[in-house]
């Protein structure tokens, strides 16, 4: 508790920061009129009532303060394209595009953690060896190229997985968004891997594990108690970085797979020329990104005792 | 539980500093004299890396001399054709080449990696010597501008600043540069602070050295080695950002063919279906570009990286 409340000042910082440069980019033309309306710049009427509407003859402060307050009120305003407000478009979408950023992550540490236990437990064996090139180059594969991999030989090639969103039962959902979620969970999953490997690998050569192995602790039980819980912490400071990544990546992979979330709204919006909600998506992503980090590094504080006594200490 | 030990402030290797690194090494004591030559040598892939890139930049160069057809223009044969003599890679659904297409498409890709890692070189590097060299207010404001820039997800930031500028090139090269800005620049800067209690630079400063004379005489080509590693990597991921603001609907603007383009074109149901190859010679010579720059980056950083945590 204390942590968080030390580091509460840094985390309203860097969100001012974040929400001030988000709103800010709408002037980056000029006029702010310019992004706002699009093609329809050119309509007379529609400029003055934009301009009444989002009080743009009030200085830059008081708009800002607004446009926060009202957005933390669940207001976004409304695209001035499809005239509906923004909040509708997108309360439909961030469900879908949380559901598949979780399912990715679920997969990422369903895969990686067995993987780099038993490469870190059997070092330069094969399996070791072939894991390790296969995340060297996960990792660096673009994750687009990748989904449209999956797509053509899972949903193209072969009817295995379908190449459109289901979502008439939570089952439909896990079994439709299944490739689009093992498209970002493979790269993330490489990148856990690779660290709790290297992890599992120095920890295994403490004291504490001669100790426990020379009193006749089962391996496995090594392994999982002694081993990877040291090592979790350090996974966890990757799992909020990854965030980011995932973030970001939904927004594309969900273009791949056609799937109704926060990027595909992003394209459709930025098809129309309709800017508003472009804001309001970075709006979203960003926030929830420096919320997360704040909140790994919270928990991290909070797991581990050494961190934690040092701090109380 | 014991409190955490104090981090040490370790000697950063320094390979390529004191000796040249294609010298066979001096045997380290108590150190396995094996492992240490395996790991100064750079191996066969390093090689095959190297020759492809190599080739991909002497297309991209040579595109507008190289006998292939015109990337815009369809062609008299089929459309969607496979593999033949004519079309060596196939043509799309419009009956353009595709060879033709990747060739002229990798000049965006190259461009937009080179662009990038060099404004960040330029502008994180600068601004991360002279943050690590003077320390205080530059400092802590360096730090500050760059925690801002990497709170967002990167392609996030791209696509707000991307969206309100406008998708002309210099508009897309400007903002991948920016992005690459803040982790160049805090390397730049770790590498500085090392660099600047080391003897050499203190020796200088005894003899009467100007501080500029300091910055880019003894500390930057020190500062600059183990940068090319990062640099290669940083080309990597911008080429990578292309491609995904390709899928925003936010790569180059027009006709111009670049990678993501195509790959968006040939990935959706329709077109994977009729004709894989449209979206897959793209993403095959995308990947192992991608691939090349992280393969030598990688080796490239292993051979020069000093610890940012060792600080």
């Amino acid at each position: 508790m204390g942590y968080v409340l030390r580091r509460l000042p840094q985390l309203v910082l860097v969100l001012f920061a974040v929400t001030l440069l988000t709103f800010l980019s709408l002037n980056l033309l000029g006029d702010p009129l310019k992004s706002i309306l699009g093609p329809q710049y050119g309509d007379k009427e529609l400029r003055a009532q934009v301009r009444e509407d989002l009080n743009l003859d009030q200085p830059i402060p008081t708009r800002y303060v607004t446009w926060l307050s009202d957005a933390a009120h669940g207001d976004l305003g409304r695209s001035y394209n499809t005239r509906e407000s923004i909040s509708n478009i997108l309360s439909d979408r961030i469900p879908v595009s949380a559901l598949l950023m979780v399912y990715a992550q679920v997969l990422a540490l369903g895969l990686a953690i067995p993987i780099a236990i038993i490469a870190g437990y059997k070092a330069d064996s094969w399996f070791d060896r072939s894991t390790t090139t296969a995340a060297f180059g996960f990792v660096a594969v673009p994750s687009f190229a990748l989904g449209v991999i999956l797509l053509y030989f899972f949903a193209v090639q072969n009817d295995i997985f379908p190449s459109r969103y289901l979502d008439d039962s939570f089952g439909d959902q896990l079994y439709s968004l299944f490739l689009p979620a093992l498209t970002l969970a493979l790269p993330a999953g490489a990148t856990y891997a690779r660290l709790l490997r290297a992890d599992i690998i120095r920890t295994l050569q403490e004291d504490f594990i001669t100790t426990a192995k020379s009193k006749g602790v089962r391996p496995t039980r090594v392994l999982v108690r002694h081993a990877l819980r040291p090592s979790s912490f350090s996974l966890l400071t990757v799992f909020g970085l990854q965030v980011g990544a995932l973030l970001g990546g939904a927004l594309v992979i969900e273009n791949i797979f056609s799937i109704p979330g926060m990027g595909k709204a992003v394209v459709d919006a930025i098809f129309r020329k309709d800017y508003l909600v472009v804001q309001s998506v970075v709006l979203i992503v960003a926030t929830t990104y420096v919320i997360v980090n704040f909140m790994v590094d919270a928990l991290y504080n909070f797991l581990d005792p050494r961190v934690r006594d040092a701090a109380t200490a | 539980m014991p409190p955490p030990p104090e981090p040490e402030l370790r000697e950063p290797l320094l390979i390529g500093d004191e000796h040249d690194p294609d010298e066979p090494p001096l045997p380290v004591p108590g150190s396995d004299e094996a492992s240490v030559v395996t790991r100064r040598r750079l191996g066969p892939m390093f090689w095959i890396a190297l020759g492809w890139l190599a080739l991909v930049v002497a297309l991209a160069v040579l595109a507008p001399v190289l006998p292939i057809a015109d990337p815009n223009e369809t062609l008299d044969g089929p459309r969607a054709g496979g593999f033949s003599t004519h079309n060596l890679l196939g043509t799309d659904d419009g009956g353009r080449d595709l060879l033709a297409r990747t060739i002229w498409g990798s000049r965006v890709s190259l461009l937009v990696g080179f662009t990038s890692v060099a404004f960040a070189l330029l502008v994180g590097g600068t601004i991360g010597l002279y943050a690590g060299f003077y320390r205080g207010w530059l400092e802590k404001a360096m730090i500050a501008t760059f925690d801002i820039a990497l709170a967002f997800p990167a392609v996030v930031l791209a696509l707000l600043l991307i969206t309100f500028l406008g998708r002309e090139l210099q508009w897309i090269l400007l903002v991948l540069g920016i992005l690459a800005v803040a982790p160049v620049g805090r390397l730049a800067r770790a590498n500085t602070l090392v660099f600047s209690q080391r003897e050499f630079v203190v020796a200088a400063r005894a003899l009467g050295a100007r501080s500029n004379r300091l910055i880019w005489q003894e500390i930057f080509p020190n500062v600059i080695v183990p940068m090319t590693g990062l640099a290669l990597l940083g080309m990597a991921l911008a080429i990578v950002a292309e491609g995904s603001l390709a899928f925003l609907g936010l790569s180059v603007e027009g006709a111009t063919t670049t990678w993501g383009k195509m790959i968006v074109a040939g990935s959706s149901g329709t077109a994977l279906r009729e004709n894989p190859l449209t979206a897959f010679v793209p993403i095959t010579a995308m990947f192992l570009t991608v691939l090349a720059l992280n393969f030598i980056g990688d080796r490239l950083r292993a051979h020069f990286e000093v610890r940012e945590s060792a600080l």
